[in-house]
């Protein structure tokens, strides 16, 4: 953990972080906060400057709260979107900010839910609900050496129809967080918390490399969609566009909000691409499987 | 079923891969994307494509397409996939 000066600014005027394309303006009272991002930010530009797309603003509960059951709570451009939360969620309650964020404004994109990694040019995207287990699958390639664009984000730009990274902290439930702590020992893990639904969670630093190269956009080789199924081979098999197109469809936040635009950046872009779904338990079986699908 | 006629509105954005019968279309007025068969783009074609065109005749013409007798089978199947596109808003009687 390494002290970033510019946080000394953090609970008066604020900072602002370069993340991917998006300027975050943060403010937090919470040494919670501060400790988050001393953890998994260190290596994103952190500057005094006040310009930015999302002002984010996480701050205590005055009064006897301050005290007992501290909570967290969340401003983001001066509205309150959410119930305030326990304060130990705090660090986390800024990447869910940003999730409302990017999938409730960044509409210069199509937002899919969904993981994007890269390497040697090709992005993957991984699509699917939450719990199919694509975060896990993502950091996974992450850490055998694959660029990460996303664990939460496909931002499809609608123009080139490329994908534009938005490296941050992959978020990493359950069973997911000693298996990657195994295969990343030298990773940085932030401490384990308890989420509102009572799942075990904790973010891993994303790797430096993947941080430098956030203004280097992919395009897209392959859309998967995985499901982590106990003991299961891995069954990698093509499916018709057609039904990847519905699917992507629906794990869109935006796509019918651009009309249009953004059902042909998503049509476009399964067009350009070979679908699959996945079925997996073993991570390096699969690792190599779609690391030989991708260059065929 | 409705007798017809039918119309079929011209802002849909239709998109078929070529590797599947299968045709993806988006309603711009609904924001929704919906998977339909190639039987269905038929029927949508024709109706766009003809005016004023009944239900009788819309069968007809499929029957024809599909190179099958218009039996109880295909009038069933052909009534379910009409009542779909009308509740997807693909196609709306024209009243």
């Amino acid at each position: 953990m390494r002290s970033l000066e510019p946080l000394s600014q953090l609970d008066t005027a604020g900072v602002q972080l370069s993340i991917g394309p998006f300027r975050v303006r943060l403010r937090s009272d919470i040494v919670g906060v501060r400790t988050y991002l001393e953890t998994v930010y260190t290596d994103f530009p952190i500057t005094s400057e006040t310009a930015a797309h999302f002002d984010i603003a996480i701050v205590s509960t005055a009064g006897w709260r301050q005290w007992m059951r501290p909570q967290a709570n969340l401003v983001v451009n001066g509205v309150r979107p959410f119930l305030p939360l326990p304060e130990d969620l705090s660090g986390a309650l800024f990447e869910w900010s940003l999730n409302w964020c990017v999938g409730d404004h960044a509409h210069r994109w199509v937002a899919i839910h969904a993981a994007v990694v890269e390497r040697d040019g090709q992005a993957v995207v991984l699509s699917g609900v939450s719990g199919a287990g694509k975060s896990t699958l993502c950091a996974a390639l992450v850490v055998a050496g694959w660029r990460l664009l996303s664990d939460e984000f496909a931002l499809v730009d609608p123009q080139s129809g490329l994908l534009s990274p938005l490296p941050r902290p992959v978020s990493l439930k359950n069973q997911s967080i000693s298996i990657l702590k195994q295969r990343n020992p030298s990773g940085v893990f932030t401490p384990e918390r308890i989420d509102i639904e009572g799942a075990t969670f904790v973010h891993m630093k994303p790797p430096l490399a993947s941080v430098r190269q956030a203004g280097e956009p992919a395009r897209p080789g392959m859309i998967v969609f995985p499901r982590w199924t106990r003991d299961a081979a891995t069954r990698l098999e093509p499916i018709p566009k057609a039904y990847a197109l519905m699917r992507l469809a629906h794990q869109s936040f935006n796509y019918n909000y651009l009309g249009v635009r953004g059902y042909e950046a998503i049509a476009g872009m399964v067009g350009r691409t070979d679908c699959y779904t996945l079925e997996y338990s073993d991570l390096d079986d699969v690792i190599g499987r779609l690391a030989s699908a991708r260059t065929r | 079923m409705h007798d017809g006629p039918w119309r079929a509105p011209h802002d849909l954005v239709w998109t078929r891969y070529p590797d599947s019968e299968d045709w993806a279309v988006f309603n711009p007025q609904s924001g929704d994307v919906h998977l339909v068969t190639a039987s269905a783009y038929f029927l949508w074609q024709t109706i766009a494509t003809s005016h004023d065109i009944t239900t009788g005749k819309l069968l007809a013409a499929l029957a024809d397409h599909v190179q099958m007798p218009l039996e109880a089978d295909l009038i069933t199947a052909a009534d379910q996939t009409l009542q779909f596109m009308d509740r997807a808003g693909l196609i709306t009687p024209n009243i």
